[in-house]
This record gives structure tokens, C-alpha cells and sequence, in this order.
């Protein structure tokens, strides 16, 4: 979290929240990080975070990559609410802009990953309702199957066809505009 | 610009002053590019380095949960959706209950050789990247009929219905039946009617589900003969583009609409008058049309009225166009106004040259106001500290300088100069001295009356922070002109003694008052003004 500003280092000296994965590892993570997930906002809003918040579905591996994601989209949105201010120029444009390149790039090298880490992350972004990272990882497998036929989707994914020939002709049929 | 307003001075004639392809392309494109963007694409920017498949064989993907496998197939173009339903049975359900995005753009995609799709998405916004076509209506009438719905978006805008007259019914009926959420839909024309273009069919007062909405090159239905119940009661956001529509077919539609957020009005091809009475309302657009009258008679949610190239009724020399602030406590955003032209009342007052601001008499909610003036014009600069006193908490002022020259808008003949002199007299402005901390100046041609404002401001504004200049075309901060203005303020005596200074070259590919449609529309956007990062009309921020 090297490029934290103060404000981002009074929130974390105020509120820590402690993630305990499901082979019992703990991570300490600030309240901004850590709501970035629905399901942990609203465990901290229910007072139950004390002593910590298991999550039993999520491994160690899985929830650090998870948690890196989260400081990085974290510091985003705090970065986004200091530019707001009541006129915007060139130069605040400019750094917003350049926030959000290295943010896209940021994103674009969190999911180089093999493809069961792609589905626990989906997984994981899934349980803890976090959308930018639901977004991104479903985005991911939706660009892969782009312009592919069922039967190149099949292979890829080690998909079984359980449709009677009967069913898929029809479907087909049904569907034939987008086999053109 | 002065060609836009020659083509809009005479909106009947309109196709007789230029009902060629170069005029249909430039309004086509205008309305294309003041579209929202498509929520789905065909490029595939991640599909790198998912390729290897598990070593167990095992098939995670389709044992996600359904929810999920919905948020995938939701991000998928119309085509590579449907394919998935031929994957497995659980995949022909998950696509069945996905609700459907249609954009017919990316139906226009044909495999190529070798079965691999192009990988370019042919960009339904850009007039010359996705050209009319004739074979697209079939497709669109099969996806329609294939999907149970809802539809989330349907996205048309590449058919010319004039030789699809059957199918806009039909289509219609179903975007009714089945629930369409968001449907812009822009008939493709080939050519520019004087009498307009196909009527739409009333069912689309049936389509209630709509939250967003836009339309062009139609004729608008008649909605004399509609029940008084209809309603869009969703709808947030409506685009009427380049259509003939009647003023009463646009108030009763305004009227329908209870929590319509935005309204946006590109190209009319009627004298726009409107009238807001809402209380959902928080952005009013108007571009490139003639708009004789706005009227906000009571708005308590608005914060933008925005009008670009929105002139006036009469000739290009004497035009004239009233807008009347009635009750809008929270407008924040006001412009393009060009004094001169546009007749500003407010309460019930007209705003005359020396008109003394008073209570009822001034809008205290705006913070950034834009006009456009020939600053050496007297009857347009005399009218400048009249407006600005009717906004006494402007923070940021846009001033977008008209060539003096320029033969449209009212002519200097005989009516004195304006000189710095003129300025001083001009008494005191409440916001210049007290609130005033950017102004922006755009086309600067070194004129000496545009020197002689700068200075006024300069010397009155004493929390002004930042003074922005963008030269007009064929000019630079370091030439000649560039020079003589640093000169020039660095002699000025400044309120503020810590103003900052900043001249710039145009960014702009060509004269006019530059704008960027999506910026204007966003609600987040803090400066709907700013297109100096749009240079090319597309929006860069």
C-alpha cells in the first residue's frame, strides 16, 4: 500500500477487520478494503466482526488475491472522491486518467492466472458479493468464448453435451441467426 | 457551426438547403455519437491466456451457480449468447433467463474464412464504420421472436425502415410483450425528407417498462387519440433525436414520464418550445435545434440546463430565444446562453441591458454558467453584465468568443465600440469580485475587445484562481498573438495577485464551440463544459 495517502492510513488506524480463511489463516485488512465486499459491509453494520470473520469457503491462496484486488480498487474509489471538488481542469484529468490506465493494467494482470484460480476468484467474488470483481472475472470467461462454435466452447471447457441430437437441432433451428 | 445554423435558420427547407449525403451523414453521426454506449462488445480485450483447459477433465465452468453463469452470458453479444444455448441443457436455461441485449451492429459481424469472427466490433456509433444495410432486419426479427425475454437492451440502428414497414410493428409488439428495458432504436435513413421521416407506431406507449430510451429519425406518434393512463413509469432517460415531433406530443411524453431523469434533445427537426414541470428532472440537453422558448416553470431537482447550438427563431442576423427560470433551487449548470439572443427572464422579470440584480431577479444555485458572445459586438457584450449579475454564485464562467466578423448572429453596424471603458462602467458584479475562480475563455482571436474583458476580469475578480485561454485555430501561445496577450495581462493590474495564467493552443479539430454529449449527460461530471479532452467528439474522460 505504498501509495496510500493519509487519509487512507487515519481510516486504517481506526478500523482494522480481521478475514479468516478457510484453512484458518488470518488476514488483517482496513474497513475500506475489506467493504469493498457486500457480504463483509454488512457483517461490520451487524457489529459481527469481532474476534474476526470466517469464511469458510474461501482458501488462504485464494482470499490474498482477493484482499489484493480489494486495496487496489480501495485506494481507487478514496482516490476518487478527493478529485471531486467543485471544478476540474486539465491536470486533475489528466491524473485521474492516468489512475485509471495503470487501474485497467492493474486489472488486466490480476487475471493472468491458470483457470481453477479463475474460478475460485469467481467463486470467491460470488460468496463475498464484491461487483468489480465478479464484473471482471466473468468478463474474462465471457471474452474467451467470443466468436468460438458450442463444439470449440465444449473442448475448452470440458463441457459434456447431455442434449439429444433432437434437442441441439432445434436449438439451432431456433437459433440459427447466430450460427451465420 | 455558421453551416449548422444555416440548415437550422430554415427548418422546413432543410432538405432543400442541403438534403445531400453530406448533410444526412453529418446528422446522422451527430445522432449516432449522442447515443449511450452499447453494454455489451465483440471485442474479446481478455480472451488472452484462459486456453488451458483443467487436467482432470473436470468442467467447472458449468458447475458455477446459475446467477453467475447469467453474469457471463449477460456480457456476451446476442450471437455468442445464443451459441452458448446449444453447449448443454443447463446451458439452454441459463441463456433463456438472461435477459437479452440486442445490438444489431454486432449481428452485422459475418464469420470470415477459416470460421474465426472478426475480432473488430463495428462501432454502431461511428456513421462510416457501421453503414446502413438492407439484410439486417431478418436477424433482428429472429432474435426477437427466439428470446422470451426480458430484453435489458435492444440496440437498433443500422436498418433503413422505410422498406421494413411490417416489421417495425411487429418488433414493437414484441418489445412490449417482452418487457425491453433500454431500446434505442434510430431508423437508418438514406436520405433526409422534408416531410419527415416513418411515423412510429404508438405501441410504444405500451413498451412500460422502459428506463431508457432513444429514438431518431421518426416521426413522432400522434398522442391526441392515447389513453390519459399511459405512462412510462420507469423511464429515466429518454434521446429524441432528429425527429419531427409536435410541442404538444412532447409535453404530453413529459408529461407521462415520473421519474424521468434526463431528457436529451439533438437535432429537431420542429421549433423545440418546452416547457419543465417536473419533479424528477435533473438535466434538460438541447443541441443543434431551434428552440424559440424554454420555460422552467418549476423543476426542484434540476441542476443542468444545458443548450448547445440551440438558436433562436427569426434570421441568422436578429434571432431570438426566450428562456424563462422559473423555480429551480437546485440549477446548477447553466449554457451555452448567448447574450444578444437569448431573452433571459427570470421570476417574471426580463433581464434587460442594466437591469439591477435583485432578489427576484437572480438564480443564486448556479455555479458555472457558459455564454457565447462576440465580445466586440455591442449589443451582445452590453447584455454580458446583465447575465452575469443575475448569477451571483458562479465559480466557473465559460466564455466561448464569437469572431466579430462572423455574419450570423447580430451584426456591430453603427452601434460603438466596446471598449475597457465599457466594462468599468458596467458597475459591480457580484460575482466577478467575489466569487468568480476560473475562467475559461475559448477561440481567443486577439482582439482587442476579448484583451479589454480579460483585463476587466482580471482586475475585478479577486478570488480568481485560474484564467484558462484557448487560442482560436492557426494560432499558438508562442506566436505573435500568443505573445502580445501574456504581455498584456502580465501588465494588468490583478485582483488576485496569485491568479494563475494558462494559454493553450486549440485542442480542437476545427473552429466552434466545442461539446461532448457524454460528459454533458453525466450526472458525476463535475464540468459539463470541459471537452478539451474530446477533441474528436468522442469523450476521453
Amino acid at each position: 500500500m505504498a501509495s496510500a495517502g493519509s487519509g487512507d492510513e487515519k481510516a486504517a488506524a481506526a478500523a482494522m477487520i480481521t478475514l479468516i480463511s478457510s484453512d484458518n489463516e488470518k488476514f488483517e485488512v482496513t474497513e475500506a478494503t475489506a467493504t469493498l465486499s457486500q457480504t463483509i459491509r454488512h457483517m461490520i453494520e451487524d457489529g459481527c466482526t469481532d474476534g474476526g470473520v470466517p469464511l469458510p469457503n474461501v482458501t488462504s491462496k485464494i482470499l490474498a488475491r482477493v484482499i489484493e484486488y480489494c486495496k487496489k480498487h480501495a485506494t481507487a474509489a478514496a482516490g476518487e472522491e478527493g478529485s471531486s471538488s467543485s471544478f476540474s481542469d486539465a491536470a486533475f484529468l489528466e491524473v485521474d486518467r492516468a489512475f485509471l490506465e495503470e487501474l485497467e493494467e492493474f486489472d488486466d494482470a490480476f487475471l493472468e492466472v491458470d483457470r481453477a484460480t479463475l474460478f475460485d476468484l469467481i467463486l470467491a467474488a460470488n460468496y463475498l458479493d464484491i461487483k468489480g470483481l465478479l464484473n471482471l472475472t466473468c468478463q474474462k470467461v465471457a471474452d474467451s468464448v467470443k466468436g468460438k462454435t458450442p463444439e470449440q466452447i465444449r473442448e475448452m471447457y470440458n463441457i459434456v453435451n447431455d442434449l439429444t441430437p433432437e434437442e441441439e437441432a432445434e436449438i439451432r433451428r431456433e437459433t440459427q441467426w447466430a450460427f451465420e | 457551426m455558421a453551416d449548422v445554423a444555416a440548415m437550422l435558420a430554415r427548418p422546413m427547407d432543410l432538405a432543400l438547403v442541403g438534403g445531400g449525403d453530406s448533410t444526412l451523414l453529418f446528422w446522422m453521426q451527430q445522432v449516432l455519437s449522442c447515443l449511450p454506449e452499447p453494454p455489451v462488445s465483440t471485442a474479446a480485450r481478455l480472451s488472452r491466456g484462459v486456453a488451458a483447459g483443467l487436467p482432470d477433465g473436470a468442467d467447472r465452468l458449468s458447475s458455477l451457480p446459475v446467477a453467475v453463469l447469467r453474469e457471463i452470458v449477460s456480457r456476451l453479444p446476442a450471437k455468442d449468447a445464443a451459441r452458448t444455448a446449444a453447449l448443454s441443457r443447463r446451458w439452454r436455461r441459463v441463456w433463456s433467463t438472461t435477459p437479452l441485449v440486442l445490438v444489431d451492429a454486432h449481428l452485422a459481424a459475418r464469420r470470415a474464412e477459416g470460421g474465426a469472427l472478426r475480432r473488430r466490433d463495428p462501432d454502431p456509433r461511428q456513421v462510416t464504420a457501421f453503414p446502413p444495410r438492407d439484410d439486417l432486419t431478418a436477424a433482428v426479427s429472429a432474435v426477437l421472436a427466439a428470446h422470451p425475454g426480458p430484453f435489458r437492451c435492444v440496440y437498433l440502428t443500422g436498418s433503413p425502415m422505410e422498406a421494413h414497414r411490417a416489421d417495425i410493428a411487429r418488433w414493437f409488439q414484441l418489445l412490449a410483450a417482452k418487457g425491453v428495458e433500454e431500446l434505442i432504436f434510430v431508423n437508418r435513413v438514406r436520405s433526409i425528407k422534408a416531410d419527415g421521416d416513418l411515423l412510429l407506431p404508438d405501441t410504444l406507449f405500451s413498451c412500460t417498462s422502459l428506463t431508457k430510451l432513444y429514438i431518431g429519425f421518426w416521426c413522432f406518434p400522434d398522442t391526441a387519440a392515447l389513453p390519459r393512463a399511459v405512462a412510462f413509469p420507469y423511464l429515466r432517460e429518454i434521446g429524441l433525436c432528429f425527429l419531427l415531433m409536435k410541442e404538444r406530443d412532447l409535453a404530453f411524453l413529459l408529461d407521462r414520464c415520473p421519474v424521468l431523469e434526463k431528457l436529451r434533445i439533438v437535432g429537431g427537426r420542429w421549433p423545440v418550445c418546452i416547457r419543465v414541470h417536473s419533479r424528477s428532472l435533473r438535466c434538460v440537453e438541447i443541441c443543434m435545434a431551434i428552440v424559440p422558448e424554454i420555460t422552467v416553470v418549476h423543476a426542484s431537482l434540476l441542476e443542468r440546463l444545458l443548450l448547445w447550438a440551440a438558436w433562436g427563431d427569426g434570421t441568422l442576423t436578429s434571432m431570438t430565444a426566450k428562456v424563462k427560470i422559473g423555480h429551480a433551487p437546485k440549477l446548477r449548470f447553466l449554457g451555452m446562453l448567448m447574450p444578444g439572443m437569448h431573452e433571459l427572464e427570470i421570476g417574471n422579470t426580463i433581464i434587460k441591458a442594466g437591469t439591477k440584480a435583485g432578489p427576484n431577479t437572480t438564480v443564486p444555485s448556479v455555479q458555472m454558467l457558459a455564454i457565447e458572445v462576440k465580445l466586440g459586438n455591442r449589443v451582445q457584450a452590453r447584455m454580458v453584465p446583465s447575465f452575469l449579475s443575475c448569477f451571483p454564485n458562479i465559480e466557473t464562467l465559460y466564455v466561448q468568443s464569437h469572431n466579430d466578423n462572423s455574419k450570423f448572429g447580430p451584426q456591430s453596424t453603427g452601434t460603438g465600440k466596446v471598449t475597457l471603458k465599457f466594462w468599468k462602467e458596467a458597475g459591480t458584479i457580484e460575482c466577478v469580485q467575489r466569487r468568480i475562480k476560473k475562467v475559461v475563455l475559448r477561440e481567443f482571436h486577439g482582439t482587442r475587445s476579448e484583451l479589454d474583458f480579460l483585463k476587466f476580469i482580471a482586475e475585478r475578480a479577486q478570488v480568481l484562481e485560474k484564467m484558462v485561454i484557448y487560442m482560436t485555430h492557426g494560432y499558438s501561445p508562442s506566436d505573435q498573438v500568443g505573445t502580445k496577450l501574456k504581455t498584456f495581462m502580465a501588465s494588468s493590474k490583478w485582483a488576485n495577485a496569485c491568479c494563475e495564467l494558462m494559454v493553450f493552443q486549440s485542442p480542437f479539430r476545427q473552429e466552434g464551440t466545442p461539446w461532448c454529449y457524454i460528459r454533458a449527460f453525466d450526472l458525476a461530471n463535475q464540468d459539463p463544459f470541459d471537452a478539451s479532452k474530446c477533441p474528436e467528439g468522442k469523450c476521453m474522460s
